[in-house]
C-alpha cells in the first residue's frame, strides 16, 4: 500500500507511512464498531434463545437487527457524568487507554495473505505485551471512580487478568514452537497447505494442539472477562464492577473493548490453531485474485466469529466462579498443565528432529 | 518493513484521540443536567460512607509476586520456543536446546510447587491458629 500511495500522492515516505496507518486505523475502527454492534446483538439473541425467550425483536423489523444501532445512538445522547469525588483525569483517561490498546492489537491480525496492517516481527509477543496494558486502563477506571464496588472490581481484574496471562502465554508457546515464528501471518501461511486444511489441530502434533487450544480458550475467556470468569463485573455482587460509575459513550467504549478483545482472542486462536485465513480448496484458486482474497477474509472472520459465538454460548451456559476458585483454576490447574504441554511439545519437536522426520 | 511499529504508534494515538473526539461529539447533542444526587457514587442505593480510597485486605498480593516470576519466565521462554527448531540443526546445540529449556521450566515448576505447598496460593492462608485465618 505504501508504494501505491507514493506513486499516487508523491509524498515523503514517513508521511506516507502515517497516512497509510491512519487509513488502516479508520478501517479497523469501523470494523471493530460494526463487530461490537453485531456481537452485542448476537449476545442478546443467543442469550435470549438459551433462556427460552426471544431477545430483542422490535427494532428494525427482522429479529431486532437494528437494536444495537439504536442502542449506540441512545448511548451517544446519554448524559456524560463524572461522579462526585472522582479522580477526573484517571476517570476520563481510562476508556481511551482501554480502547487504544485494544485497537492497536488488531495491527497484527492477518485477514488474508495480503490484508494485514503490519506484519510486526514480534507478532504474538507484542499482542501479549500490549493486551496487559488494558488491565491498567481498567484499574484506572476502578480507582478513579470513587466507588467501592469499582475498586473491588478493578482489584479483581488486576489479580485475575494478570494470573491468566501466564496460561495464555504458555499455551501460545506450543504453536510458536511448532511453526518457529511469532508472526500470525507466517503461522497462517504454514497452515494453508493440503488444500487449505493443514491446520495445527490436524498436524502431526494434534495431540498437543488440541489440549493447548482448550487451555488457550479457557485463559482467553478469563483474559476477556467473560462469564465463568467475569469477576471484575459480576453484576450480582458489584453492581457492574469497574464500570459502575460510567455512563453514555465512555461506558460504551468499555463494551467495545470487551467485544474487540473477544474477537482478538478468537482471531489468535484461528490464526494459530484453526488455519487462519485458509479454507478447504484454497489452493485451487489463484493466490491474490479477488475471489481468493474475499474468501480468505470471509474464512478468517467466520472462524473468529464462531469462536466468539462459543464464548457467548459459554457465558449463558456456565455459572460464575468465585474469585478464589478463579485463582485456583489459574494457578493450580491451567499453569501446571501448560508447563507440562510445553515439555511435551519441545520433546516432540526434538523427537521428530532426531528421527529425521 | 522498518515502519511496522509506526502503525502501532499511530493506532495508539489515534485510538485515544477517537475516544475523546466521540465523547466531545456527544456534548453537542446530549443533555447536561447535573444534580448532586445524580452525581453521587452508586453503591446500591445506600449513601456512600467515606470515599473509596481506603485500606482493605488484598488477598492475592502473594499471587502478584508469583505472577511477576512467571511473566518474566514467559518473556524468556518465548524466544526459546521461537528458535527451538532452528537450534536443533545448529552444530553444537542440538538436543542441548531442549535440555536447557526443560531445566529452566523445571526450576520454575519447582518454585510453583514450593509456593503451592506453603499455601500462598490459597485464598485464606492457614497459619495453624483459627484466629489468624479468620482475619
Amino acid at each position: 500500500m505504501i508504494e501505491f500511495l507514493r506513486d499516487l500522492l508523491g509524498f515523503e515516505t514517513w508521511l506516507l507511512v502515517i497516512v497509510g496507518a491512519l487509513i488502516s486505523f479508520l478501517a479497523i475502527f469501523g470494523f471493530v464498531a460494526v463487530l461490537a454492534m453485531v456481537a452485542v446483538w448476537l449476545e442478546r439473541k443467543v442469550g435470549g434463545h438459551i433462556q427460552v425467550r426471544l431477545g430483542p425483536m422490535r427494532v428494525g423489523g427482522w429479529h431486532g437487527w437494528a437494536q444495537s444501532i439504536a442502542d449506540s445512538l441512545k448511548l451517544l445522547m446519554k448524559e456524560d457524568m463524572v461522579v462526585l469525588g472522582a479522580d477526573r483525569v484517571l476517570f476520563k483517561l481510562a476508556p481511551a487507554i482501554v480502547m487504544a490498546t485494544a485497537l492497536s492489537t488488531f495491527v497484527v491480525l492477518p485477514f488474508s495473505p495480503d490484508l494485514q496492517v503490519a506484519d510486526v516481527d514480534l507478532g504474538i509477543f507484542f499482542v501479549l505485551a500490549i493486551s496487559s496494558i488494558t488491565t491498567i486502563g481498567v484499574v484506572m477506571a476502578g480507582w478513579g471512580s470513587n466507588n467501592k464496588w469499582s475498586l473491588y472490581g478493578a482489584m479483581r481484574e488486576a489479580a485475575q487478568v494478570a494470573s491468566y496471562e501466564i496460561p495464555l502465554g504458555l499455551s501460545l508457546m506450543m504453536p510458536v514452537m511448532y511453526y518457529g515464528t511469532f508472526s500470525l501471518k507466517a503461522a497462517s501461511d504454514a497452515q494453508s497447505g493440503w488444500y487449505g486444511m493443514q491446520w495445527y489441530i490436524f498436524s502431526d502434533a494434534f495431540w498437543i494442539a488440541i489440549p493447548s487450544f482448550f487451555l488457550f480458550f479457557t485463559a482467553a475467556l478469563a483474559e476477556t472477562k467473560r462469564t465463568p470468569f467475569d469477576l471484575p463485573e459480576t453484576e450480582s455482587e458489584l453492581v457492574a464492577g469497574f464500570h459502575t460509575e460510567y455512563s453514555g459513550m465512555r461506558w460504551a467504549f468499555f463494551f467495545m473493548e470487551e467485544y474487540a478483545a473477544m474477537f482478538l482472542m478468537g482471531a489468535i486462536g484461528t490464526a494459530f490453531w484453526l488455519g487462519g485465513y485458509s479454507f478447504p480448496g484454497m489452493n485451487l484458486l489463484e493466490a491474490g485474485s479477488f475471489l481468493h482474497t474475499v474468501l480468505c477474509i470471509g474464512s478468517f472472520v467466520t472462524k473468529s466469529m464462531l469462536l466468539l459465538l462459543v464464548m457467548i454460548w459459554v457465558r449463558w451456559t456456565l455459572p460464575r466462579l468465585r474469585i478464589d476458585q478463579v485463582m485456583t483454576m489459574g494457578y493450580k490447574y491451567l499453569t501446571p498443565l501448560c508447563l507440562i504441554l510445553v515439555f511435551m511439545a519441545a520433546g516432540w519437536e526434538y523427537f521428530k528432529f532426531a528421527m529425521g522426520w | 518493513m522498518h515502519f511496522d511499529y509506526a502503525n502501532i504508534l499511530v493506532f495508539l494515538l489515534a485510538g485515544g484521540f477517537f475516544v475523546f473526539a466521540i465523547v466531545l461529539l456527544g456534548t453537542i447533542i446530549r443533555p447536561k443536567r447535573d444534580t448532586d444526587v445524580g452525581l453521587e457514587p452508586y453503591e446500591c442505593g445506600e449513601e456512600a460512607v467515606g470515599d473509596a480510597w481506603f485500606r482493605f485486605d488484598i488477598r492475592y498480593y502473594t499471587v502478584a509476586l508469583v505472577y511477576l516470576v512467571f511473566a518474566v519466565e514467559i518473556a524468556f521462554l518465548f524466544p526459546w520456543a521461537r528458535v527451538l527448531k532452528e537450534a536443533f540443526a545448529e552444530p553444537g546445540i542440538g538436543g542441548l536446546a531442549v535440555l536447557e529449556g526443560f531445566l529452566f521450566v523445571l526450576i520454575l515448576l519447582l518454585g510453583l510447587a514450593y509456593v503451592w505447598a506453603k499455601g500462598d496460593l490459597e485464598w485464606v492462608r492457614s497459619f495453624g491458629s483459627k484466629n489468624d485465618s479468620e482475619q
